[in-house]
């Protein structure tokens, strides 16, 4: 269960049952409101009645007035009084009409309210009190009776409206709740996202402006994240120094087996070859691997080209080689300079070992992508053995240096920057290399 | 021609001084930064085969303050890292060439010919001065088509002659570009040297210039 569904469940059953509660607690104080008023409305009529009651001679009662209020004259109308002496009615309203209340009167006594039965079922709350009239000796027990649907139906409209009243307020209670747990554990959101950009190497740490519930883990995740930066990068030049180390004897045994005359040397040579291919792959993938590919990084391809120019052409300075490197349009590979540098580096390098007199550089853009086309002059590679030179350690001249290896690692390099290598024939009779890469706008 | 070889790793500097000097070079070996750059700065070398890991300063260093003292001894970078970054970084700063590690000791003899031959500003490996040509590829001196034997020694004085051609050349400036650093020098050595050579290339073929020096006899033809 997430934690919003958990905090805004607990929240909201809470709320319910506070409204719940506050509504069944308004409605019996509004029900107790409305009985004391209608206790209190027949209390008046009762005492109006006995006020205008009068004890005739014959010690029978006799009314000066009757109650003025037309429920009591509509017959059946639900309010009814009545008077009785001694179990006989003595007197009663017209609403009545030859009905008469049932009031057991051996509960009665003071004034006081109960229910009564009324005429065909009708629910009456009615008040009765026994009187002694002066100049009578005699009790006259009177009752005046509403009914109870009055009572109900007024109950009834505020339950309605109390109802309607405390469910906008639970819609607003929980709403509230549900910003207030979403705006409470954005953080968490935000953390998940700084996680993710990490991951995809947008940034090397999370950013510090969390809230302190948060920024304890926060600056634990970074600790970690840079501990975890320096071993790679501790990994990483141990790598390099171990080829550096290595390579070292790899030149001196490679060297030396030049002595051995029969098929030993050759064996030696080629070993070392296997050993400074294996070396210089697995070099050039720790040094690629974990190397934050940041959005925000990218390089210009041209500033790339000019400097790999500068450096083939001073390294072929004795060779009548023509290096042109043609550049369509402003092209921006999204990525790390070092990786554009040894991937263009050694095409260009292979194709200047290999050219007669030009190699040809060419950039171009299409939709998210960038190539480089590095083309030469020289003898070329069939078509079928494409998949040689791009396997590592295939290596087809063997007259010739590097060749092989270093398409291989372009190849391995192409791959882990989001690109790709494709080798055929140029128009200039040489090798033509198609480096697609992703581009930056 | 007398070249430095600045190598921490014993056993490379051994192969590769041995090769050189096979090859008919004068070798001087430095096995750290320090000791490299002060030799550098010292004495007149006429191409430098230099490692760039180095202990004491690195390469990179020592190929920046000796362009910035104004020296600019051709220099071949070796180096085991070998990434376009260093090579770019390295041929910038005023590196000649580069040679990866683990190299064949073939390459590295051709690189410092062809250094050698650029600095002297000579297009091809072939020097040639009157009928006397010198393959500075094969080391192979001919006299008119015939094929001259000559020593270490012989071989060395006669390819700096030849690729300073047209100069005149001091005794001391000869010494100092055929004897390794710790050799014991001896100017009656270069005399007998000259007197061999002439008997094997003509007499007319190197001229004294009283109190200056030697000079190869520059006609009609040149390399």
């Amino acid at each position: 269960m997430t934690l919003t569904a958990r905090l805004v469940l607990t929240s909201s059953v809470w709320v319910l049952l506070a409204l719940i509660i506050a509504g069944s607690v308004l409605v019996w104080l509004f029900r107790d409101h409305i009985e004391r008023r209608f206790d209190s409305a027949l209390a008046e009529q009762l005492a109006e009645l006995v006020a205008a009651s009068d004890a005739g001679s014959d010690g029978r009662v006799v009314l000066a007035w009757q109650p003025f209020d037309p429920r009591f004259n509509r017959p059946r109308s639900g309010w009814y009084w009545q008077v009785a002496q001694d179990g006989d009615v003595v007197a009663s309203s017209d609403s009545l009409w030859r009905t008469r209340l049932e009031i057991d009167s051996t509960v009665s006594g003071a004034r006081h309210s109960r229910a009564l039965p009324g005429p065909g079922g009708q629910a009456l709350r009615a008040i009765v009190q026994n009187v002694t009239l002066p100049r009578s000796d005699s009790s006259f027990e009177y009752a005046v009776a509403g009914p109870v649907s009055d009572v109900e139906r007024d109950v009834n409209r505020f339950i309605a409206q109390i109802a309607i009243t405390l469910a906008v307020l639970a819609a607003g209670l929980l709403t509230a709740v549900i910003v207030q747990v979403r705006y409470g554990l954005r953080p968490l959101g935000e953390l998940r996202d700084a996680l993710a950009g990490i991951r995809a190497g947008q940034t090397d740490r999370l950013p510090e402006e969390f809230p302190a519930e948060v920024k304890p883990m926060v600056e634990e995740l970074n600790a970690l994240l840079e501990r975890n930066a320096s071993m790679l990068a501790r990994a990483r030049a141990q790598a390099a120094d171990l080829a550096h180390v290595l390579k070292n004897p790899l030149t001196v045994i490679k060297n030396e087996s030049r002595g051995l005359a029969d098929r030993r040397g050759e064996i030696l040579r080629e070993q070392v070859a296997v050993m400074t291919g294996a070396i210089d792959h697995h070099l050039s993938r720790a040094r690629a691997a974990g190397r934050s590919r940041s959005l925000g990084t990218s390089t210009r391809v041209t500033d790339v080209l000019g400097d790999l120019k500068f450096s083939l052409e001073r390294i072929h300075h004795d060779r009548a080689l023509q290096i042109r490197v043609e550049n369509g349009e402003v092209c921006v590979f999204l990525g790390d300079a070092e990786d554009l540098e040894e991937m263009v580096g050694n095409l260009m390098d292979n194709a200047c070992k290999w050219a007669r007199e030009v190699v040809i550089v060419t950039t171009h853009t299409q939709g998210d992508r960038l190539a480089v086309v590095v083309e030469d002059d020289g003898p070329g590679v069939p078509t079928d053995e494409y998949d040689v030179v791009l396997s590592r350690g295939g290596r087809l001249d063997e007259s010739i240096p590097g060749t092989g290896i270093g398409l291989a690692i372009v190849d391995d390099l192409a791959r882990t920057c989001g690109g790709r290598i494709e080798l055929s024939e140029s128009p200039l009779g040489g090798l033509r290399a198609t480096l697609s890469l992703p581009r930056a706008e | 021609m007398r070249l430095l070889v600045v190598e921490d790793d014993p056993q490379v500097a051994r192969q590769v001084s041995t090769t050189l000097r096979e090859a008919g070079y004068a070798v001087d070996v430095a096995a750290d930064g320090r000791e490299g750059h002060f030799l550098g700065e010292t004495e007149p070398y006429d191409a430098v085969v230099l490692d760039l890991g180095l202990p004491g300063v690195d390469g990179l260093t020592i190929i920046e303050r000796w362009r910035g003292a104004g020296i600019t001894i051709p220099v071949l970078v070796l180096t085991a890292r070998g990434t376009w970054r260093e090579k770019v970084s390295g041929l910038r700063i005023g590196a000649d060439d580069y040679l990866s590690k683990p190299f064949e000791i073939e390459e590295l003899l051709a690189r410092v010919e062809a250094l050698l031959r650029r600095s002297g500003d000579h297009a091809s490996p072939m020097l040639q001065a009157g009928e006397v040509q010198l393959d500075t590829s094969t080391r192979r001196v001919t006299r008119a088509g015939a094929s001259v034997e000559l020593t270490a020694l012989e071989y060395r004085f006669l390819a700096y002659l030849m690729h300073h051609r047209g100069r005149v050349i001091s005794k001391a400036e000869l010494t100092e570009h055929l004897y390794e650093q710790n050799f014991d020098r001896d100017s009656n050595v270069i005399e007998v040297l000259v007197n061999r050579l002439r008997k094997k290339l003509g007499a007319e073929f190197i001229t004294t210039r009283r109190g200056l020096g030697y000079q190869l006899s520059v006609d009609e033809s040149g390399g």
